[in-house]
C-alpha cells in the first residue's frame, strides 16, 4: 500500500511517500499556506515524483507540532514515537534520538523495536533550537553554513555562560566589542558549546544510551555537531536528510498501521 | 516589616465560593463525597472566622504539625500552606505572586510558600494568637516560620523531626511533642486534657484505618476510584487529622469505592492506563485528572508520596508514640531508600504501568529524586515514568494544553508497550 508520512514543523513541513517499505520520494517545503493547506501541498508536490496522486495514499499519519491541524491524516501521533520509529529503520543500532528542530529540541529513548521508552523537550526556552542559531548568525553578520563552518576554525572558545537566547546575544556583544575583541570564530564556536551544553543537559536528564542519532535542520551545522560530540564524548549518528526523520518514521507507523487494516 | 491590620473579609468570599462549590455538586446528584468535600473546607475557613468572636485561640500552622493537639485543646487551627492557596486561587493567583515578589520573595520559591509569605504581608490572614512550624516536609517551612513569627510578632514553636528513624530519633521527636503541648498550655492557660486527646486519637485510628481500607481497594482492576479523590482525601487530612468529620468523609470515600470495586466497576468505563503519581499535582490542573480519566481512560492507582498517611498504628492510649510513628512514616525529609522500596512494591501491587513524576521547579528536594525513582521503575518494575516540569501552584509556569500534550505522547508510548 502506498502511505505517506508528514512532519509538520514550526518552520517546514516534510513528508515521505513509501511504498512495501520503500522510499518513493519526500519533500520538504516552507510554504506561505498554514496547517492543512500546507500539508496537502506538501503531499501533492511529493507525490509528482512518482506515477501515483493523492488519492493513492491508503494511510497517512502526521506528526510534529502541527499535526493537530491535518484532519485527512488517519492517525496523529506525537513527535517522539516517529522520531524512534525513523531511526529504528535507517541505523537499528541508534538508541537515543536528539532532534533540533527550528523551536523544538527533543531527546527520545528508542528501544530495540523502534519503539519510544522515554522523552523529553525544551518546554520553555529556545536557547538550544534553529531559532537560536539564526539569531546568532544575524548578530554575526554571516550565513548560517558560513557560521557553521567558522567554529571548527576557531583557537578557543569563547565563554557564552547563558542559557537564555535574548542574554546569549548581549555576551555575543560584548565579545565583539571587547578590546582587544574575541576572534569571531572563537565566539562562534562558543555559541555551540553553549547550545552543545544545554542540549547534552536534556540528553543527561533521559540518560546517554548508545548510538545517538541527531537529526533536525541543526543536524546540517556542521560546527553544533562537533560541539554535541564534545560534550556527549562520543560520535553521533546522522542521517543524510536529518530533516526527515520524524516523516520517516511517521511513514513507518503508516505502513503498520495500513497492515493491521488489511 | 511587621503586619498591624488583618483583613479577615477575604475569608468570606472563601466561605461562598466554597459553599457554592458544594451546593453544585449536591445539585448534580453526583456521590456523597463530592459536596462532603467542599463543606468540609467551608467550615474550615468559618471556624477560622468565628473563632476571635467565639474566645477561641487561632493557632496557624505548617504541614504536618498534629491537628490533633490543637482540636484536643479546642484551639482553632489554621492550615497555612492549603488554606492559603484556596484563598489565592479564590481572590486572584496573579494579585498574590505579585504581593510576594514585591516581598523580595524570587519565583524560584515554592510557590506554595510564597502563597503564604504575599497573603501575610498584604495582611489578608487572619492574625492568630501563635505559629507552629514544622520541617517535616522541607527546610523552607522552617524559614517561613520563622518569617511569620517576626512579621506578625507573635509566639512561636518549632517543631523538629529528626532526619532518621531509629530509637533516639523517636524519642527525641516526642520529646518536641511534648514540648509543643507545654508551648499551647502556656499560650491557652490550660492544661491538655489527655483524656480528649485521647478521643481525638481515635478519630486519627480510624481515619487511618479507613484511609488503608481505600488504599487497599484501589487494588482492584478496573480502578474503582475518582482520579481527584485521593488530593481531597490528603487536603482533609492536612486541615482535620484528629477531627470526626475526616472520619465521615473518609468513610463517604471508602463506601462509594467499596461499592465499585464490588461490583467490579471502574470509574471509567474503559480503563486504558493504570498510573503511579508523584508528588501534588499543580493545583491550577486539578480539573486535568477529570480528563485523564474521562478522556484517556488514565487512572491513577497509587501516589506513593501521599499514601504514608495509612502506615503507622495508631494508639489511642499512647499519643505521642502514635503521633510520632505517623511522622517518621512520612518520606519527604528522611532516607530515600525505603521510599523506592515502597514505590516499587506499589507499582508491583497496584498493576501501575506508568508513572508521572509531577516536578515542580520550586521544590528541590523532591525533584533530586526524580531520576532514582525513575530508573529504578524502569529497572525493578519494567514502567516508563513521564516527568511533567510544572509548579506547585503558579500557574505561568506550564499552561494546561502544554501538559495534555505531554500526557497524550506519554500515552502513545504507554500504547507501544502494550
Amino acid at each position: 500500500m502506498l502511505v505517506a508520512g508528514l512532519d509538520m514543523g514550526s518552520l517546514t513541513t516534510k513528508v515521505i511517500i513509501l511504498q512495501d517499505n520503500e522510499i518513493l520520494s519526500w519533500r520538504i517545503i516552507t510554504a506561505a499556506e498554514e496547517g492543512e493547506l500546507q500539508a496537502r501541498r506538501a503531499i501533492e508536490e511529493a507525490i509528482k515524483d512518482t506515477r501515483f496522486s493523492p488519492k493513492d495514499l491508503g494511510y497517512i499519519v502526521a506528526t510534529g507540532a502541527g499535526r493537530k491541524s491535518v484532519s485527512f491524516a488517519h492517525k496523529q501521533r506525537a513527535p517522539a514515537s516517529c522520531l524512534a520509529r525513523g531511526a529504528n529503520r535507517l541505523f537499528p543500532s541508534v538508541r537515543t534520538v536528539i532532534d533540533v528542530g527550528a523551536e523544538t529540541c527533543t531527546v527520545v529513548s528508542v528501544n530495540e523495536r523502534g519503539g519510544a521508552d522515554d522523552s523529553i523537550g525544551n518546554e520553555r526556552c529556545a536557547s538550544g533550537t534553529g531559532v537560536f542559531l539564526e539569531a546568532m548568525a544575524k548578530l554575526m553578520q554571516m550565513p548560517l553554513e558560513e557560521m557553521a563552518k567558522a567554529s571548527l576554525l576557531a583557537e578557543s572558545i569563547a565563554e557564552i555562560s547563558n542559557m537564555c537566547a535574548i542574554f546569549a546575544e548581549q555576551e555575543v556583544i560584548s565579545h565583539v566589542h571587547r578590546e582587544p575583541p574575541t576572534p569571531k570564530n572563537d565566539i562562534i564556536a562558543g555559541i555551540h558549546a553553549s547550545m552543545a551544553t544545554r542540549i547534552g543537559g536534556l540528553v543527561k536528564r533521559i540518560g546517554v544510551k548508545e548510538d545517538v542519532a541527531l537529526s533536525g535542520g541543526v543536524a546540517k551545522n556542521i560546527g553544533f555537531i562537533r560541539a554535541l560530540e564534545g560534550n556527549l564524548g562520543l560520535k553521533l549518528t546522522i542521517p543524510s536528510e536529518p530533516q526527515l526523520l520524524a516523516a520517516l518514521g511517521a511513514a513507518c507507523i503508516a505502513q503498520e498501521e495500513s497492515a493491521k487494516k488489511s | 516589616m511587621k503586619v498591624d491590620i488583618t483583613d479577615t473579609t477575604k475569608l468570606d468570599k472563601v466561605v461562598q465560593v466554597m459553599q457554592g462549590l458544594a451546593e453544585r455538586r449536591r445539585a448534580q446528584r453526583g456521590p456523597k463525597a463530592g459536596s462532603m468535600y467542599y463543606d468540609l473546607i467551608a467550615d474550615c475557613f468559618r471556624r477560622v472566622q468565628t473563632a476571635r468572636e467565639e474566645g477561641r485561640y487561632l493557632v496557624a500552622h505548617t504541614i504536618f504539625v498534629p491537628t490533633e493537639f490543637l482540636f484536643a485543646m479546642d484551639i482553632v487551627p489554621f492550615y497555612l500552606e492549603g488554606m492559603c492557596e484556596i484563598m489565592a486561587r479564590v481572590h486572584g493567583l496573579e494579585e498574590a505572586f505579585s504581593a510576594a515578589k514585591a516581598g523580595g520573595f524570587a519565583s524560584e520559591i515554592c510557590s506554595g510558600h510564597r502563597l503564604v509569605d504575599a497573603q501575610a504581608i498584604r495582611g489578608w490572614l487572619p492574625r492568630p494568637d501563635a505559629f507552629v512550624w514544622s520541617n517535616q516536609v522541607c527546610d523552607l517551612t522552617t524559614k517561613t516560620g520563622d518569617y511569620l513569627v517576626k512579621l506578625y510578632n507573635r509566639p512561636g514553636f518549632y517543631l523538629d523531626r529528626p532526619y532518621r528513624n531509629n530509637a533516639p530519633g523517636v524519642q527525641y521527636f516526642i520529646r518536641e511533642l511534648e514540648e509543643l503541648i507545654h508551648f499551647l498550655e502556656d499560650l491557652t492557660g490550660r492544661k491538655m486534657d489527655w483524656d480528649r486527646l485521647s478521643e481525638v486519637m481515635e478519630n486519627t485510628r480510624r481515619s487511618t484505618e479507613v484511609f488503608r481500607e481505600i488504599c487497599e481497594l484501589r487494588k482492584a482492576v478496573p480502578s474503582p476510584m475518582r482520579n481527584q479523590h485521593m488530593i481531597e482525601m490528603i487536603l482533609a487530612q492536612l486541615l482535620l487529622s484528629g477531627a470526626p468529620e475526616l472520619v465521615t468523609f473518609y468513610e463517604a470515600i471508602r463506601d462509594e469505592v467499596k461499592e465499585a470495586a464490588e461490583k467490579g466497576e471502574g470509574i471509567v468505563p474503559q480503563e486504558r492506563y493504570r498510573l503511579l503519581t508523584f508528588f501534588f499535582y499543580p493545583a491550577y490542573l486539578w480539573k486535568l485528572l477529570d480528563a485523564m480519566q474521562n478522556e484517556y481512560g488514565a487512572v491513577i492507582v497509587a501516589e506513593p508520596h501521599l499514601s504514608p498517611w495509612c502506615e503507622g498504628e495508631v494508639d489511642p492510649t499512647k499519643p505521642l508514640e502514635s503521633l510520632a510513628r505517623k511522622a517518621f512514616a512520612l518520606y519527604d525529609t528522611g532516607p530515600l531508600e525505603p521510599f523506592v522500596d515502597k514505590v516499587i512494591r506499589e507499582a508491583r501491587e497496584y498493576k501501575a504501568e506508568g508513572a508521572i513524576y509531577w516536578a515542580h521547579i520550586g521544590c528541590r528536594q523532591t525533584c533530586a529524586t526524580i531520576r532514582i525513582l525513575k530508573d529504578a521503575l524502569l529497572e525493578k518494575a519494567g514502567i516508563p515514568t513521564l516527568v511533567i516540569d510544572c509548579d506547585l501552584a503558579d500557574p505561568t509556569y506550564s499552561s494546561g494544553e502544554q501538559v495534555k500534550d505531554r500526557l497524550e505522547e506519554f500515552f502513545e508510548l504507554l500504547d507501544e508497550r502494550k
